[in-house]
């Protein structure tokens, strides 16, 4: 059934890129400062422990 | 203040410099900025700087304490940097996994030390920093030379990842359209042989009716 409904659908689609790291070299031209801190890019120790609990948990291997 | 303790301070300098430039080289891969790091930084230069303001009548004791709190938050400062890119790179190794883990045999075809290299790589660097998550958080700046190694053997597998992935995506595009084609083909035939099946009922059915 997958592969009829493959069959009809459009084909393979890449993950559309992250449209914020084109915005970065007008952020440069118009900011001062670090631009990352600019465009709120940056991780507090909370952030970090979630994101670390999430990729803790991925079964890489089985 | 004596030799030995400047020798210390000078270290501290070094280590200072060495979290900076490991910051700044985390910050510009993730392309975020780890608060943590940061913070244990600014701690280091708190202690630095009482360090700094104790005389030669003082406690020794005390100055000694002040340099090895600014080493530790040093050591801490490069551990958090690391571990950072760490959890950035592990997530996107995740991603790919995740996007592919139907094409597996696709990866493997392109990277064919797929599950030993990336997977146990990524397995190894997660449990690294579970386990200091989990047992030796305060502790943290006693790993921070082993925190490194998994950092950038990670970079380098996602660079590979990211090499070949446009290889993987045409490989998959192909065989996608190439089963998409066959499954055409397959769907018609049997609607012809349907269609010809059904034609031969009703011609039977009309050559019996007029007989």
């Amino acid at each position: 059934m997958r592969k009829l409904k493959e069959a009809f659908s459009t084909t393979y689609k890449e993950t559309p890129q992250d449209l914020r790291l084109d915005t970065r070299p007008l952020v440069k031209k118009v900011t001062r400062g670090n631009v990352n801190l600019q465009l709120g890019r940056f991780a507090s120790e909370h952030e970090i422990d979630e994101r670390r609990e999430s990729v803790c948990k991925y079964k890489f291997i089985d | 203040m004596t030799p030995e303790q400047l020798t210390a301070i000078k270290s501290i300098v070094t280590l200072f410099e060495e979290a900076e430039i490991k910051l700044k080289e985390v910050e510009q891969f993730t392309q975020d900025l780890s608060i943590p790091s940061i913070n244990e930084l600014r701690y280091a230069g708190y202690h630095l700087a009482k360090a700094m303001c104790y005389e030669e009548t003082d406690d020794n004791n005390q100055l000694n304490c002040e340099i090895d709190k600014a080493k530790g938050h040093c050591k801490r400062a490069v551990y958090d940097a690391h571990e950072m890119g760490i959890i950035y790179v592990l997530e996107k190794i995740k991603l790919f996994d995740e996007k592919y883990t139907d094409y597996m045999s696709v990866v493997v075809e392109v990277i064919p030390n797929y599950s030993e290299k990336v997977l146990l790589k990524s397995h190894e660097a997660s449990s690294f920093i579970a386990n200091i998550k989990g047992s030796h958080r305060d502790n943290r700046d006693n790993f921070y030379t082993a925190c490194e190694p998994h950092y950038i053997s990670l970079k380098n597998i996602v660079t590979q990842l990211t090499v070949n992935k446009s290889t993987i995506d045409t490989i998959i595009n192909n065989n996608i359209v190439r089963e998409k084609a066959e499954t055409k083909k397959f769907i018609l035939s049997i609607s012809v042989v349907l269609l010809g099946t059904i034609i031969s009922v009703l011609g039977i059915i009309v050559t019996l009716k007029s007989g």
